[in-house]
């Protein structure tokens, strides 16, 4: 059950210890985690301050500083007080990372990219080979690019499962299913025929059956169902499946989405206290994550948590209330080798990112203008896999 | 197990892909491309005995209400109208749930019907913007204002069909099917439906370009940057005219039903008081939809794009600069036949790229509409075609193409794609008793599956695999051969 405000500040209020991100593995043993933000979030209702300045001004909001991090404290948002009271030293945040687009579809592609084109995206390009569900997408975007072999979509109603144990099909309608040792034939036959074949179709044909016959081994049985008790998805039950999968070593990446307190968008064109909302119930849902991994000390130690939106949102108000789409925004890092306690970049007054020096994370005239690019290099120097186009940001990485 | 899979080693037969395919496999890649079934032993039996005959079931198959069909689920991959979700709901209409599937697809499939019919009964690329009806089946002729102006419905119930809300007509830029999928809010003001249209007709797509706000003053007023900051207007000089050339379907109530059924004409001047701008394709003034639709038949990139379209379609990729050659002497044909578009697909199959023997994945419509074919199976769940659809279907899983969070058809193989496939096969060849694939013989099986004579080593390996699959039930031998031989790499690739 996801626990109240009044719950939260009573825990907080005995003293409770929330479990602490670890850092202790090396790059092949992290595990990755994304939790991608859909539809634009303001990094301005948190992350970047801009009070005094001639943007928008959120009424009862005022500056709070825990550790390193100084974030946009507002009496609605205790989740959030509370999570950057208990984990400032875990948090590594991003800021003023431009994303070259406003539109929804390009700036996902982007932020997860880094490229306009088909390549594949950061989950994808860490998760590597060799294990049943590489890239385990719950829910949210893919970009598999040219590497669909280690993407396994789950599906909005769990297809994979019912897939997985051949309960799809219309086999309730007088058709039988073959037995298991005829499929154990005929998987033996198309594979060795794959195998045989030349080009890279048949090559790429023939991993997947290799991978798949691994997938069925293996995850055979695992309930990926969200139940959705409330209006939203069942993300504790998300948790207890992500967090099964990384420590079965099935999986190192999983992408899950949040949509909004009860999956009501980020998207505020109209209705800014959306954000408020939706802050609360991201950071309450981060606690549930927590809650998750407090009983797996050893996963803690090997989980890269990155939290980002596509988007941010523009400093002023359009003629409707709302907000509309802006380049720059913030993303949130946590977990093995990531520098907890560490701020990224910024913004100037007018809520546009500042170049960054990448070995000190400080803003630098003659720095770097940050970019998905940088945040993917990044990720992948955590995972020790090369090929980013970008430099990494030094600064986000413990040493 | 060991010597099955050495005689199945032994089957391959490569081919290298930089070459073009041999005339039987050609036949099979155009069946499917243009009928989304395979071709008969007989027709395969022809092209192989007289390769130039290929050309001629070009023709035909171009003539043939399959072909309709098979080009919208086609067209689909581009338009992304196929979606599983509309602002507006069948729960709006007091439908049931079993109806939903069937409203979805009505909806998304009003434009590519139209753009279908165009194509089929062979009229001019023109008219899919200057058309003066659109198609409609019987739900959507239930809950939009529309009447039926063809006397007898044909191609799965769609009819020519007319507007009676005194909305302009102008193709697919005035059906109800395009701008749901493409809708709009108070703000956007159909910005977001011109650069569809841009994307989808004028292969321009105003999203793919850069944007930054990293020059621009914060302190100006939003609502008039994008007449007035320099890098707001390398797009909105452009964009902003041609939205406001579609008030009408401007919408100011959201998630309204009669709100989004039907035109307002008493809007359609509001593009200058709300967009700052009065409609203009590119500086040409114009008046509405109609207009918008004769300026965009007069623009350059129209006619280009259709083949560039109708090229990355048929060839299952992006054409890039070096198929210029190519593309240019398509483009000649296309506008040499009037911008019709079967001669430009004939002239298309008959082209370097078409034939080369590079396999291209099989996607989940040619999957569905050949399994319906070879055993008459149907695979639905509460009524939605499974590998037509997302929520519970599989056709994102598939390789397919939803029109939201995947936009572009899988060109690799890959794990849930593979699954998919396999359940398919089991399922199919469970459904082939009392069909010809049970009866057929095992050498006339792989050549009528795979459109390639087969070895004598596969024989071979198909026959232990029978025998072995029969052994265990005596009932799974002909099955466990089809299922193998509908997921072999021959099958699966096209």
């Amino acid at each position: 059950m996801r626990p109240t405000r009044r719950q939260l500040l009573g825990a907080v209020g005995a003293g409770l210890v929330l479990p602490q991100f670890a850092r202790a593995a090396s790059a092949d043993e992290r595990v990755f985690l994304f939790f991608y933000v859909e539809g634009g979030w303001d990094p301005a209702f948190v992350f970047t301050p801009l009070l005094g300045t001639s943007a928008y001004q959120e009424s009862g909001a005022t500056e709070a500083t825990f550790g390193a991090h100084t974030i946009v404290d507002h009496p609605d948002r205790l989740a959030v007080r509370f999570f950057f009271e208990n984990h400032t030293d875990d948090i590594c945040l991003i800021h003023g990372m431009e994303v070259p687009s406003i539109t929804h579809e390009r700036c996902v592609r982007l932020l997860l990219t880094g490229a306009t084109g088909g390549a594949a995206d950061w989950p994808t390009r860490l998760a590597g080979t060799g294990v049943a569900m590489p890239h385990l997408v719950l829910d949210g975007p893919v970009f598999p690019g040219d590497l669909p072999e280690r993407v396994v979509r789950v599906g909005d109603q769990n297809q994979l499962s019912r897939l997985l144990e051949g309960q799809l099909g219309p086999y309730d309608e007088g058709l039988t299913p073959p037995p298991q040792d005829v499929q154990a034939l005929v998987d033996a036959h198309v594979r060795a025929r794959a195998e045989a074949a030349s080009g890279e179709h048949a090559s790429r044909y023939a991993s997947s059956l290799a991978g798949l016959e691994r997938l069925q081994a293996e995850a055979a049985g695992l309930d990926f169902a969200s139940q959705s008790p409330g209006c939203t998805r069942d993300f504790p039950a998300d948790f207890e499946v992500i967090f099964d999968a990384f420590e079965a070593g099935m999986s190192r990446c999983v992408m899950l989405r949040h949509q909004g307190w009860c999956n009501q968008g980020w998207d505020t064109h109209q209705l800014l206290q959306g954000q408020s909302d939706n802050f609360e119930d991201l950071f309450n849902t981060l606690f549930q994550l927590q809650d998750a991994l407090n009983s797996r000390p050893a996963l803690a130690e090997r989980l890269v948590l990155i939290v980002a939106s596509e988007m941010g949102r523009h400093p002023k108000l359009n003629a409707w209330g709302g907000k509309d789409h802006w380049t720059w925004t913030s993303a949130m890092l946590m977990g093995s080798g990531v520098r907890g306690g560490s701020v990224i970049g910024g913004l100037d007054d007018q809520g546009r990112g500042r170049s960054v020096d990448l070995m000190t994370g400080e803003t630098s005239e003659g720095g770097t203008a940050l970019g998905p690019e940088h945040l993917g290099a990044t990720l992948l120097s955590l995972g020790g896999v090369e090929g980013g186009d970008a430099a990494p940001i030094l600064a986000a990485l413990e040493d | 197990m060991t010597l099955l899979i050495l005689w199945a080693c032994a089957g391959g037969e490569p081919q290298d892909d930089s070459t073009a395919l041999e005339a039987p496999r050609l036949l099979r890649r155009i069946s499917l491309d243009l009928r989304g079934t395979l071709p008969s032993v007989d027709e395969l039996d022809a092209v192989e005995k007289d390769p130039e005959r290929v050309s001629e079931y070009v023709d035909l198959w171009l003539e043939t209400e399959a072909f309709e069909e098979n080009l919208v689920a086609r067209l689909g991959e581009r338009w992304h109208t196929r979606v599983d979700v509309f602002p507006v709901e069948y729960q709006d209409y007091a439908m049931a749930p079993e109806e939903e599937y069937g409203f979805e697809r009505s909806v998304g499939e009003e434009p590519l019907r139209l753009v279908a019919r165009i194509v089929a009964e062979d009229r001019s690329w023109d008219e899919v913007v200057t058309a003066d009806h659109t198609l409609a089946n019987q739900t959507l002729l239930d809950i939009w204002p529309l009447e039926s102006v063809s006397d007898s419905p044909s191609g799965g119930g769609w009819t020519k069909a007319r507007y009676t809300d005194h909305r302009p007509a102008a193709g697919v830029l005035t059906t109800n099917g395009l701008w749901w999928r493409y809708d709009t809010t108070v703000s956007n003001l159909n910005r977001g439906r011109v650069a569809a249209v841009s994307r989808i007709l004028l292969c321009d797509d105003y999203l793919a370009r850069p944007v930054s706000f990293a020059a621009r003053d914060p302190d100006a007023d939003p609502s008039y940057a994008v007449l007035e900051d320099p890098a707001c207007q390398s797009c909105h000089a452009s964009m902003d005219p041609a939205a406001a050339a579609l008030m009408g379907f401007w919408w100011v109530v959201l998630y309204s039903e009669p709100e989004f059924a039907n035109y307002h004409p008493e809007r359609e001047r509001l593009g200058e008081t709300y967009l700052g701008v009065t409609p203009a394709w590119h500086g040409e003034p114009i008046g509405g939809p109609e207009d918008l639709g004769l300026a965009i038949t007069r623009d350059p990139r129209f006619h280009a794009c259709a083949v560039s379209a109708m090229a990355e379609s048929y060839w299952r990729r992006t054409p890039s600069w070096d198929d210029e050659p190519e593309l240019s002497a398509l483009r000649d044909a296309f506008g040499g036949a009037d911008h019709r578009i079967k001669p430009l697909i004939a002239a298309l199959m008959e082209g370097e790229s078409y034939r080369q023997a590079d396999p291209r994945l099989m996607p989940p419509f040619q999957l569905e509409s050949v399994v319906r074919d070879l055993v008459g199976l149907e695979w639905t769940e509460d009524g939605v075609r499974m590998l037509d659809a997302d929520p519970s279907g599989v056709r994102v899983l598939a390789g397919g193409v939803d029109g939201d969070a995947v936009v572009t058809p899988q060109s690799q193989p890959g794990l849930t794609r593979t699954l998919v496939f396999k359940r398919v096969a089991e399922m199919a060849a469970a459904s082939a008793s009392d069909t010809d694939l049970e009866s057929a013989e095992l050498s006339e099986l792989v050549w009528w599956l795979h459109g390639r004579r087969p070895t004598s080593e596969e024989l071979e390996a198909l026959d232990a695999l029978e025998s072995a699959a029969s052994a265990i039930d005596p009932q799974e031998g002909r099955a466990a051969v089809i299922a193998a031989l509908l997921r072999d790499p021959a099958f699966v690739t096209y």
